[in-house]
């Protein structure tokens, strides 16, 4: 252990004069907390001040979730103590939280999915109309200026359904800000945003710190943590490591602080190049939105696209949200319904793919980017889910082989390198990393030839981001091709062979790996954006 | 011989009021020259007794040319059976006749049908009211106490009966079921020998929960002399029961309804000893009705009389119904 | 990293040790509700004369699995529907129907409505199932679905196919000639065991069609399903009958009287159908690739169709399976109480779904086995004999049914610590959050 632990509260000089000017506002003493046997949490002191942006990293099961949950009041029962702006704190629900002016915005969301952006975004907060009525036309225009100041254009009435993930997130952050906030706890803010939109977002908490308002910022991301944060505070294993000024630290460090070891993070070692033979090629892709009631016009989400997928190599889509980037993959693999125009091709044959059960037929794995929602059994243990979509090859007479089972399971476990107690672990309570491999075994068990990824590393940590792109980056070399759309350019720059970049549903261009350069790329990517 | 000379008592007695009827109808009949259109709110047609009602009433109407008769089934629900009964005053027919599903719910507009001219005339269950013409409907109590005569008679008349019972109710919470049950019990109170051995079993008056109860019964009693059913699918359901545990011919089973094709046919099987019909006022409904558009007056209200039937009487009550 | 396994294999080794009698526990608690009801039927069944025990004996016994047989089987298709997070309220309706057409069949000589529907239902379950069987056949031995690109091999595919397809035809027409030459007389058994489930399977079908391709609620669709088959059931009897009484012997053949009898003396003969059923379902939510899919649909619907399955093939064939069991069931029915009648299932959907939750399986789908519906069948119908046993008037019986309803599920769930846990810290109820 050479990590520099009992250094963790020196501060600079200059943060020094300037805390002695201000009262911090949020302190933690002894914090503590114990789940059974397992210390989850262990004698935190920490002190956060108003106007500051305050980074805390940390990889899965560090104690970030914890120590968020004490502040905002879901766990009521731990040791230690909890003073905000001066007052002794011991909450006992998430209410008494909101209303001492602690915010939390969460990774899950949160929002009602069947009601609408400004019903959500008013939802406990209702404007009443002679004390009764929901006064709907307020609620709408309250909606509108929230929506107008943070730069984002939804309709108040959309049902929040029918949003992208990503948009949810956006009113899930506008919900947040519409509240009179001391301290605003962001929890992975930007998981599903596009590079332009995570853009927008760092303004808005720019300012808030401005208006004096302390932020907790939880994040992976190491760019915009160092973009954006004052002070970097890092967990693990339930002890605070340091809590540094960003300006004092680099990148390395950081990570060194939370893994525990050095990582060299570095674009992926390629052994094979790839052939010249095209294993995939797509003309003139276009997919229109399913025509609801309601929605005034169809729209094209994706638009005369084409391109060709070599085998060996690793095909990049980069593209703000709502690009077009699952809308794409999904098409290409046949899940999604709504018309359809264009050509595909697989090994020279033209195929017309409706459904997923052809696709697979043809060698076609898509990966989507919601893994605990369209990608895994979550109740169901690691054997199952390998099994999924192979059970019919598995199988002789209808009746599978759950021997041939658990030896494919095992194998795959063992390739992979998934932390579990055996094939029979329940998925669920797998961690991030480990369960984005268990998609991926189930998927390699079926001996695709083009792997269709998208966000492959949503919600992942770092150490276990490093893996699944070496493990990319091994699986081409084995003979795969594949597409990878993601909404991280440093991600795609150090994985892909080949970018294309969507906008509003059409191709603007293609880059070569000499070509890369995340500059160009965001600017692509805003072509037609005004 | 006694039961035969008390049947035959009151056989004449009913053959007298149907001598009294026929009268009535033919008088009726000369007068045939203006055309009625009658309507009939019926509740329900799914039971077998309301199917019966259902059949004597299109009978009757069938006897006078002059009569159109339209039935509403309201599908057991009040809501329909209201809004059934509004067609009919929209359409303004010469009589309605409203069989309904419960008093609250109907006496409302039975009231509205009396303000809008229409004589009404309440068939088997009444409503909360007296503005209509008139009531008609079986009486339970008098089944009750005619089951409860033959029953303390079958097992061995007054001070002397003997043996064990298994009565199985129709519905908890009816009031049809405990004027079946409480003269029954009645009559039987100061016999030391008798004894009832379930309490309280309801089969909701159902052919297949009668059987499962009885099938348990037969395991836990080893001597059962008499059978008594709310109806006769349940007195059937329990004989099925005996039959399959080989011990029908001990036991008496006693039913009430008395339809034709269900409990007189049992009757006359042999299944049931005796059953006791709670007679649908349909046919009399219709004649009172026509009576009064006629101009005669008529009572506030009529009570249907019962009937015992036994081996002696089933095979002629079939052959009227046409089904032997 | 082989380090970090070996630490992990030591993390779990000694768990699993030391787990082992109690996850056998856990595993069978299933059945320890039944045996402590049981133990109460012992302890509380009155004595014959002879002072043996009523509930512990033989006939005691068969009158209850008798008894749970019809729901029995009518709860093993809802379990395979729960399975898939779906729910089937029309299977009452479908035993109306089923006993309807079946008492007709019985008892009319001649096309009646019961044969007009009957007959080319018959004939399209048939077809579609033997095509199904020969498919099966077919991939077993390696004659079809072979994936290749390879001309020869794929018109030899195509062949087998063709083939096949006029088989299936071909026997399905054979069914539908031997139904119809038994209209002039009255049907016979096997007859009516034949057209009458497939009349359910098709009504079946058709709920999961509507839920298929209309994307709608299951609940809804059988909902209407339940209210719209209970009229055609009454249809098909015709307006004047509100039962059909079936007299084997006198309106219907002698032979019918099979289905009720007790087998050898030993064993009644819808046992044998429940038991049969029993055993098949089983055998295929535990041992094949339908079953698999079943669970995996309910676990997560969308990533079973994003992995390949056909969701909505698998759903139409569930809902057909529980259609047919209930017309199966119906036929049990009518040779036990002796009448088809359009009443006849009022209120068994929910009997079937309350056994099926009582057995473990969960109505949010994917979790459950048709042994534990064999325990909540089972559960129901000891409990009611011993109530019934012990006189306990039909009013009380109805309370404490509902009681052993949720204590059942609160055991099953695992939840009743926690639920008396609540009860006595009510103080730190309100803050706790879970």
């Amino acid at each position: 252990m050479n990590v520099p632990a009992q250094g963790s509260l020196e501060l600079s000089s200059r943060l020094a004069e300037d805390q002695a000017s201000r009262r911090a506002l949020v302190q933690l003493r002894h914090v503590g907390k114990r789940f059974g046997a397992v210390q989850v949490l262990r004698d935190l002191n920490l002190d956060i001040y108003p106007g500051e942006i305050h980074a805390l990293m940390g990889e899965n099961g560090a104690g970030k979730s914890t120590l968020v949950k004490i502040l905002s009041g879901v766990i009521s029962h731990f040791d230690g103590e909890v003073v905000i702006a001066g007052q002794p704190q011991h909450f006992s629900n998430p209410r008494e939280a909101e209303a001492a002016g602690v915010i939390i915005m969460h990774q899950e969301l949160s929002l009602v999915r069947e009601m609408s952006v400004a019903e959500n975004l008013t939802l406990g907060h209702e404007q009443l109309r002679f004390g009764l009525i929901v006064d709907r036309k307020a609620a709408a225009a309250k909606t509108r200026d929230l929506l107008d100041r943070f730069g984002f254009h939804l309709a108040p009435d959309t049902l929040v359904k029918t949003l992208r993930v990503g948009e949810q997130q956006i009113v899930e952050i506008v919900r947040a800000l519409s509240l009179d906030t001391k301290l605003l706890i962001m929890d992975e803010p930007t998981s599903a945003l596009s590079q332009a939109e995570t853009d927008v977002l760092m303004e808005i908490i720019r300012d808030l710190a401005l208006e004096g308002v302390a932020i907790l910022y939880i994040s992976h991301r190491m760019d915009e943590v160092f973009e954006i944060a004052d002070r970097i505070t890092v967990l693990r294993d339930g002890d605070l490591i340091g809590s540094k000024m960003a300006a004092d630290v680099d990148r390395s460090d950081v990570i060194e602080m939370m893994v525990g070891r050095r990582i060299e993070a570095n674009d992926i070692v390629r052994k094979n190049a790839a052939s010249k033979e095209n294993v995939l090629s797509v003309r003139n892709l276009t997919v229109d939105s399913q025509q609801s009631l309601g929605q005034a016009a169809q729209r094209h989400l994706v638009q005369d696209v084409s391109f060709d997928l070599q085998q060996r190599e690793i095909l990049g889509i980069a593209g703000l949200l709502g690009a077009g980037r699952t809308e794409l993959l999904e098409t290409i693999f046949g899940a999604r319904g709504g018309k359809v125009s264009g050509e595909i091709t697989i090994n020279g044959v033209p195929r017309i793919i409706a459904t997923p059960e052809e696709a697979v037929e043809h060698g076609l794995a898509l990966i989507t980017e919601d893994r605990k929602n369209t990608g895994l059994l979550l109740n169901f243990d690691i054997n199952d889910n390998v099994a999924l979509p192979s059970l019919a090859r598995w199988s002789w007479a209808g009746m599978p082989s759950f021997k041939k089972i658990t030896t494919e399971t095992q194998s795959k476990i063992r390739e992979l390198g998934i932390r579990c107690s055996g094939p029979e672990h329940i998925v669920g309570t797998l961690s991030g990393g480990n369960q984005q491999k268990v998609v991926l075994s189930k998927w390699l068990a079926t001996n695709p030839r083009i792997l269709l990824l998208d966000e492959p590393t949503r919600g992942i940590d770092i150490g276990a981001k490093d893996e699944i792109y070496q493990l990319i980056g091994q699986l081409a070399d084995q003979g795969l091709s594949i597409v990878i759309a993601s909404s991280e350019i440093p991600e795609l720059m150090a994985v892909c062979d080949r970018l294309i970049v969507l906008c509003e549903g059409r191709k603007i261009g293609e880059l070569t790996k000499k070509q890369f350069s995340a500059d160009l790329i965001k600017e692509m990517s805003m072509q037609f954006a005004e | 011989m006694t039961t035969r000379r008390e049947f035959a008592k009151q056989f004449i007695g009913i053959a007298a009021t149907a001598v009294a009827i026929t009268t009535i109808s033919s008088s009726v009949s000369q007068a045939e020259d203006k055309k009625y259109k009658i309507g009939f709110s019926q509740v329900t047609t799914v039971e077998p007794w309301r199917v019966q009602f259902n059949k004597d009433l299109r009978a009757e109407a069938d006897k006078h040319p002059n009569v159109e008769l339209i039935v509403a089934d309201a599908g057991d629900r009040t809501e329909k059976q209201v809004a059934d009964v509004e067609n009919f005053i929209a359409q303004q027919v010469d009589a309605l006749l409203i069989s309904p599903k419960e008093s609250a719910g109907l006496t409302g507009v039975v009231e509205k049908a009396t303000a809008a001219g229409i004589p009404v005339f309440v068939l088997d269950r009444n409503v909360d009211t007296d503005k209509f013409v008139q009531w008609v409907g079986g009486n339970n109590v008098l089944i009750g106490e005619a089951a409860g005569k033959y029953i303390l008679e079958t097992l061995g008349g007054k001070g002397k009966a003997k043996g064990n019972i298994v009565e199985i109710y129709g519905g908890l919470g009816i009031k049809a079921t405990f004027e079946r049950s409480d003269p029954v019990h009645a009559a039987l109170a100061g016999e030391a020998g008798v004894k009832f051995l379930l309490d309280k079993q309801s089969a909701d008056w159902k052919q297949d929960k009668a059987y499962d109860i009885m099938a348990t019964a037969l395991r836990n009693h080893e001597d059962i002399t008499l059978v008594y059913g709310h109806n006769d699918p349940m007195a059937y359901g329990a004989y099925l029961a005996a039959k399959d545990a080989g011990r029908e011919k001990s036991i008496i089973f006693v039913g009430v309804d008395g339809l034709p094709d269900e409990g007189v046919k049992w009757v006359h099987d042999g299944v049931l000893a005796a059953t006791f019909l709670y007679p649908t006022p349909g046919a009399e409904g219709l004649r009172q009705a026509l009576k009064h558009l006629a101009g005669e007056k008529v009572e506030k209200s009529v009570v249907l009389g019962t009937e015992p039937i036994t081996k002696a009487n089933a095979d002629e009550i079939l052959k009227r119904n046409g089904l032997m | 990293m082989t380090t970090q396994d070996r630490n992990m294999s030591q993390i779990i080794e000694p768990s699993k040790t030391t787990s082992n009698l109690l996850g056998i526990l856990l595993r069978t608690k299933l059945f320890w509700g039944l045996a402590a009801l049981y133990l109460v039927g012992i302890l509380s069944s009155p004595l014959t004369s002879a002072g043996r025990n009523i509930f512990l004996s033989y006939g005691n016994t068969t009158d209850v699995l008798r008894q749970v047989s019809v729901t029995g089987i009518v709860a093993i298709g809802m379990t395979l529907v729960i399975l898939i997070a779906g729910i089937d309220l029309s299977v009452g309706s479908l035993l109306a129907l089923g006993s309807v057409t079946c008492a007709m069949l019985l008892t009319k000589e001649g096309w009646t409505a019961a044969t007009y529907f009957g007959i080319p239902a018959t004939g399209l379950v048939v077809l579609l199932s033997s095509l199904f069987v020969m498919n099966f056949i077919g991939k077993a031995a390696g004659l079809i679905g072979q994936r290749s690109d390879n001309t020869s091999a794929k018109s030899a595919d195509m062949a087998f196919r063709s083939v096949f397809m006029l088989g299936a035809v071909v026997v399905a027409l054979l069914a539908m000639v031997w139904a119809a030459s038994q209209v002039d007389t009255k049907f016979g058994v096997l007859a009516v065991l034949l057209v009458v489930p497939c009349i359910g399977a098709v009504m079946g079908a058709l709920n999961g069609t509507l839920i298929v391709a209309g994307k709608l609620q299951p609940f809804i669709v059988t909902l209407a399903m339940m209210v719209g088959v209970l009229g055609l059931a009454r249809v098909i009897a015709g307006q004047d009958t509100a039962v059909y009484p079936v007299y084997t012997g006198t309106n219907a053949t002698i032979n019918f009287e099979n289905l009720r009898i007790l087998l050898w003396g030993v064993i009644p003969v819808p046992v044998l159908f429940f038991l049969g059923v029993l055993i098949v379902f089983q055998f295929v939510t535990r041992m094949t690739t339908f079953g698999g899919y079943l669970r995996a649909i309910g676990g997560n619907e969308e990533a079973s169709r994003l992995a390949g399955i056909n969701v909505g093939r698998i759903k139409i064939i569930t809902y057909a399976i529980s259609g047919y069991l209930a017309a199966l069931a119906s036929v049990l029915y009518v040779a036990q109480f002796r009448q088809g009648k359009p009443d006849a299932g009022v209120g068994l959907e929910l009997d079937a779904i309350a056994a099926v939750v009582i057995g473990g399986t969960s109505l949010m789908g994917g979790k459950g086995s048709v042994i534990g519906t064999l325990v909540g069948v089972l559960i129901f119908g000891f409990l009611g004999n011993i109530l019934q046993l012990n006189n306990i008037d039909s009013n009380t019986q109805l309370i404490l049914k509902g009681v052993i309803i949720i204590l059942a599920v609160l055991v099953q769930e695992g939840q009743l610590q926690s639920f008396f846990a609540g009860l006595k810290f009510k103080g730190s109820l309100g803050k706790r959050r879970p």
